[in-house]
C-alpha cells in the first residue's frame, strides 16, 4: 500500500477547504487560480533553469569536463546569472521580418509546453487537471509547439531560418505519428486514456515489466521518437548549428531566444514525465513480488520522489543520446520513420492487441 | 480539479512570456545601426529574398502525415475498449492496420517516401 | 521538379566552416547546384613579407601558415636552405625532426577527430580528441618552449637537444594514446550514423583525384598509394617501418579511415624512432644569422603533412634575404577546385563534413 502521509490530496483538499470555509465559493476558487498560476510558474522556470544547469552538467562529465563551476557552489547559479543577461540583451527584430508572427512564435512554443504540464500527475494526488483523454490532450497540445517553431523560422527572413522551419516542419509532424502509436501501446494495456488511471493500473508492476517484449518495443520507439519530437540528440536538424548556424531561431535574439530554449527543455521534461507516467509506473514505487520487506521500504520513500526520480533517469538517457550521436541527415530521418519505426510500430499495434485478447501479459 | 483550470495555464504563458519581454524592452539598451538589423547570413549582405520556393518534398511529407495521423486518432478509441470488446475488436484493428499499412505501402510504392 | 534556385552564403562566420573563407553557394531548396569559394578574408602576404627578412627570421611567419600543424612548413623550409646551402644535418637532428613531426601529425589529427565529428553534430569527440593534444602539446611545450608554434627545426638540425627523461614521457603519451584510440573507434567508427552520415558523400573519384591535383591523405581515401615520406623519403623515414593505408571508397568515411589508421601509424614511428635515436650533436651551428648570405641559385623541399604535400621553394640571389619564395600548400588545391566540384549536387548538411574531411586550412590557402 501507499502510505497515505505522502499524499497530496489531502494537503490540496485542505487547503481547498480552509478557503472555501474562509471566503466566498467565487473568491475561493480565484484564490486557487492564483495559487495554482505561482506554483506552476515557479516550478516551470527553475524546472527550466535547472534542466539548462544539469545538460550542462551531464554532457562535460561526458566529455571529460567540469562543466559550469563559477556561479556559486558547483556553478549552480550559471544558468540565473545567463537568463539575467539574456533578460537585459536588446530585442532586436530583423529588417523586412514580419514583425507579428515573429513576436508571435515564442507565446505559441511556451504556451504549448505550459498546456502540456498541466496534466502530469506529479504524486500521488497532485495534478493539476486529470482529463479522462489525459495522454490524447498531452500529444495534442504538446505538439502545437511545431507551429511556433514554423512560424518563428518563416517570419525571419533569413535563408538559414527558414531552411531549419522546413526540416523541423517535416521532421516534428513524421514522427509525430509514432509517438503516438507508441503511447498507444499503453492505452491497450490499461485500457484507459487517463493518466490517473494508468498510473493507478501500474500499482502491482510497471508496463514496462507487465507488457515485457512488446511494451519493452514500444518504450525504446518511444523513447527514439520523442528524441526526435522535441527537436534534440541526432535528430537536431532544425537548428543544426554547423550546417544552419543556429536553424529557425538564427535571428533571435535576448530573452526571445531564450524561451525557445526554456520550451526545448521543458519539452524534454514533457516527453520524459509521459515516458516514466506510461511506461515506469509514474509514482509508483518499485515492487519486486513476493519480497514485503523490500516494498515496505520503498513504500517509505514519497512518491514525488519516484516521479522526479524515474523523469530524471530518462532526461539522463535523451541528454545522452544527444552526447554521443551524430546528426542524421533529413532524408535519412524521415526514411528511419516511414519506413522503420511507422511499420514497427503498426505492427507492434496488432501484437499488443494480440497479447492483451489473450491476456499473454502479468496482470 | 476541473478542466476550467487550463484556462490558467495558457494565461501563464502568456504572462510569462509577455512579462518577460515587456521588461527586457523596458530595461534593455537600444542602439542603432544599420547593418545590426540584416538578416544573418555570414556576414554577407543577403541575395533575393528569403522567402522563396522550397522543396516540394517537404510538403509532401505533410501531406502524407496528415492522412495518417486521421487514422491514427481512430486507433486510441478503440485502445480504450480493446480489454471489454474482446476478440470482435481485435479483428477489427487487424483489418484497421491492414488497411493503414496498403496506405503506407501504397505511398512507398508511389515514390512519395523517396527523397528527390 | 526544380525549384527556383537561390544563393546562400556560407561562411565567412559560420560555426561549421574551418575557418576565414566563405562558400557562395547556389541551391534549389536544399540542394546545391553551384559552389564558388571565395577566398581573401585572411590574406597577410607572408611570401613577400619573407623578402625583407633574413634566412632566420622567417620560421616566425612559417609557423602561422597552418596553426593546426605548423612544422611541416618549418622543415620544408629548414630543407630547401639546407639544399641550397648544402649544409649537413646530424644524425641525431634528422631523428628527433622525425618525432617532432610525427608527433604535429598526431596533434592536427587529434583536431581533425574533432573538426570533423562537430560537422556532423557530435561536439563529444572534439572534447576528447582536443583534451588528448593537450598531452602533445605539453611534450611541445617541455621540448620546445611553445605549444602550438614551435620555431624548433632549423636550418642544420634542431633548436635543443631533448631535455632528460623526455623520450621516457614521450612513449608513456604514446601508450596512453594507443589506449584512447579505442575510445574514439567507439564513439566514432562504430556508429551507424557516422558512417550513413559519410559513405557516398563528397565522392572523389580514383581517376579524377590526380587530374584534380589531390594529395595526401584524401588521395590515399580514393585508392591511390602515394605518401612523400615513402616515394620521396627524406630525413630517415626510409630507415623506419611504417605502412602507408589506403582505402578505395573516395568518399568521407574513406578519408576518415585512412586518417584513423594514420594516427596508430604515427605512434609506431614515433616508437621506432625513440628506439633507434642515436646520441650526438643535434645542431650543425649556423654562422651569425644577421650576415648569413646563401649561395645563388633556387631549391624547393616537400614535407607529408596531414592536408596533403607541403612544399617550399626558395631562391637565392646570394644576399641575407631570399629573393623570393614560394609555398605549395595542399589546402588551396583541396579548397577551392576541389570543394567547389564536391559540393554540387550534396545537400547543405553536407557543406561541412566534405569540407574537413579534405582539410582545408584557409590561413594556408591565402598565407
Amino acid at each position: 500500500m501507499i502510505l497515505d502521509i505522502y499524499s497530496f490530496s489531502t494537503l490540496t483538499s485542505s487547503i481547498d477547504n480552509s478557503l472555501h470555509n474562509m471566503m466566498s465559493p467565487w473568491m475561493a476558487t480565484l484564490t486557487e487560480f492564483v495559487l495554482v498560476g505561482i506554483v506552476f510558474l515557479l516550478f516551470y522556470a527553475l524546472l527550466g533553469l535547472f534542466l539548462v544547469y544539469l545538460e550542462r552538467k551531464v554532457c562535460a562529465v561526458i566529455q571529460n569536463r567540469i562543466g559550469p563551476n563559477r556561479v556559486g557552489r558547483w556553478g549552480i547559479f550559471q544558468t540565473f546569472a545567463d537568463f539575467i543577461k539574456l533578460l537585459m540583451k536588446e530585442l532586436i527584430t530583423i529588417k523586412h521580418a514580419d514583425k507579428f508572427l515573429f513576436n508571435l512564435a515564442p507565446f505559441i512554443v511556451i504556451i504549448a509546453s505550459f498546456m502540456a504540464m498541466a496534466a502530469l500527475p506529479f504524486a500521488k494526488g497532485l495534478q493539476a487537471i486529470d482529463f479522462n483523454i489525459g495522454i490524447f490532450y498531452v500529444i495534442a497540445v504538446s505538439s502545437l509547439g511545431v507551429v511556433g517553431i514554423l512560424i518563428a523560422g518563416w517570419s525571419s527572413n533569413s535563408k538559414y531560418s527558414l531552411i531549419g522551419a522546413m526540416r523541423s516542419g517535416a521532421q516534428i509532424i513524421s514522427y509525430e505519428l509514432s509517438v503516438g502509436l507508441s503511447l498507444l501501446a499503453i492505452v491497450i494495456f490499461s485500457g484507459s486514456m487517463q493518466l490517473s488511471t494508468i498510473v493507478e493500473s501500474q500499482a502491482d508492476g510497471w508496463w514496462i515489466f507487465k507488457g515485457h517484449i512488446p511494451a519493452f518495443i514500444a518504450f525504446v520507439l518511444y523513447l527514439i521518437t520523442a528524441t526526435a519530437e522535441i527537436n534534440r540528440g541526432p535528430f537536431d536538424l532544425a537548428e543544426a548549428e554547423s550546417e544552419l548556424t543556429a536553424g529557425f531561431h538564427t535571428e533571435y535574439s535576448g530573452i526571445k531566444f531564450a524561451f525557445f530554449f526554456l520550451a526545448e527543455y521543458m519539452n524534454m521534461f514533457i516527453v520524459s514525465a509521459i515516458a516514466a507516467t506510461l511506461f515506469l509506473g509514474g509514482w509508483m514505487p518499485f515492487h519486486i513480488g513476493g519480497w514485503e520487506g523490500f516494498n515496505q521500504i520503498m513504500d517509505y520513500i514519497p512518491s514525488i520522489l519516484w516521479f522526479f526520480g524515474k523523469t530524471f533517469v530518462v532526461i539522463y538517457i535523451i541528454m545522452w543520446f544527444k552526447w554521443t550521436f551524430p546528426r542524421l541527415r533529413i532524408d535519412q530521418m524521415l526514411n528511419l520513420e516511414w519506413k522503420y519505426l511507422l511499420p514497427l510500430n503498426l505492427m507492434n499495434t496488432v501484437i499488443i492487441s494480440f497479447v492483451v485478447l489473450m491476456g499473454l501479459y502479468f496482470k | 480539479m476541473n478542466s476550467e483550470y487550463l484556462i490558467i495555464f495558457f494565461i501563464l504563458g502568456l504572462a510569462l512570456v509577455g512579462g518577460a519581454i515587456i521588461f527586457s524592452s523596458l530595461v534593455s539598451p537600444r542602439s542603432y545601426n544599420s547593418e545590426k538589423f540584416e538578416p544573418y547570413e555570414c556576414g554577407i549582405p543577403t541575395e533575393g529574398p528569403a522567402w522563396i520556393q522550397f522543396r516540394v518534398g517537404y510538403y509532401l511529407f505533410a501531406i502524407i502525415y496528415l492522412v495518417f495521423d486521421v487514422e491514427t486518432v481512430f486507433l486510441f478509441p478503440f485502445g480504450v475498449v480493446m480489454k471489454s470488446i474482446g476478440l470482435r475488436a481485435f479483428i477489427e484493428i487487424v483489418i484497421f492496420v491492414f488497411i493503414l499499412g496498403l496506405g503506407l505501402l501504397y505511398a512507398w510504392k508511389k515514390g512519395a517516401l523517396k527523397w528527390i | 521538379m526544380r525549384e527556383k534556385a537561390t544563393t546562400l552564403y556560407f561562411g565567412p562566420q559560420h560555426p561549421g566552416i574551418t575557418g576565414n573563407m566563405m562558400i557562395r553557394l547556389k541551391v534549389e531548396g536544399d540542394t546545391i547546384v553551384k559552389a564558388t569559394i571565395e577566398v581573401g578574408y585572411l590574406h597577410r602576404g607572408f611570401e613577400k613579407l619573407q623578402e625583407k627578412r633574413n634566412w632566420l627570421q622567417s620560421f616566425t611567419l612559417l609557423c602561422r601558415f597552418c596553426v593546426p600543424e605548423p612544422d611541416p612548413v618549418e622543415e620544408s623550409y629548414a630543407r630547401a636552405v639546407e639544399l641550397l646551402e648544402g649544409r649537413e644535418v646530424p644524425e641525431r637532428a634528422k631523428y628527433i625532426r622525425v618525432m617532432m613531426l610525427e608527433l604535429a601529425r598526431m596533434g592536427a589529427y587529434m583536431l581533425w577527430y574533432g573538426g570533423q565529428n562537430a560537422s556532423l553534430g557530435l561536439y563529444t569527440m572534439g572534447q576528447w580528441s582536443v583534451g588528448d593534444r593537450n598531452y602533445i602539446l605539453d611534450l611541445f611545450e617541455e621540448l620546445t618552449g611553445g605549444r602550438i608554434y614551435h620555431m624548433y627545426i632549423w636550418p642544420g638540425g634542431v633548436r635543443r637537444d631533448l631535455p632528460e627523461g623526455f623520450a621516457d614521457k614521450v612513449l608513456r603519451t604514446m601508450d596512453y594514446f594507443e589506449k584512447r584510440l579505442k575510445d574514439y573507434d567507439d564513439l566514432m567508427f562504430s556508429s551507424t550514423i557516422f558512417r550513413k552520415r559519410t559513405q557516398g558523400i563528397g565522392i572523389i573519384p580514383k581517376e579524377k583525384a590526380v587530374e584534380w591535383g589531390v594529395v595526401g591523405p584524401v588521395l590515399r581515401g580514393s585508392g591511390i598509394h602515394s605518401d612523400i615520406r615513402i616515394d620521396d623519403p627524406y630525413e630517415v623515414y626510409d630507415k623506419l617501418d611504417f605502412i602507408v593505408p589506403t582505402e578505395e571508397g573516395g568518399d568521407i568515411w574513406s578519408r576518415a579511415l585512412v586518417r584513423r589508421q594514420e594516427v596508430r601509424q604515427s605512434i609506431h614511428i614515433i616508437r621506432q624512432v625513440i628506439e633507434k635515436m642515436p646520441q650526438g650533436e643535434y645542431y650543425n651551428r649556423i654562422p651569425n644569422p644577421l650576415k648569413w648570405a646563401l649561395p645563388k641559385g633556387d631549391a624547393y623541399a616537400r614535407t607529408e603533412a596531414v592536408r596533403g604535400e607541403v612544399g617550399m621553394y626558395i631562391v637565392s640571389d646570394g644576399s641575407i634575404h631570399p629573393r623570393r619564395t614560394h609555398f605549395r600548400g595542399a589546402a588551396y588545391v583541396h579548397a577551392i577546385t576541389l570543394l567547389e566540384n564536391l559540393l554540387v549536387g550534396e545537400n547543405i548538411s553536407d557543406v561541412a563534413a566534405i569540407m574537413n574531411s579534405l582539410g582545408t586550412c584557409p590561413p594556408e590557402i591565402e598565407r
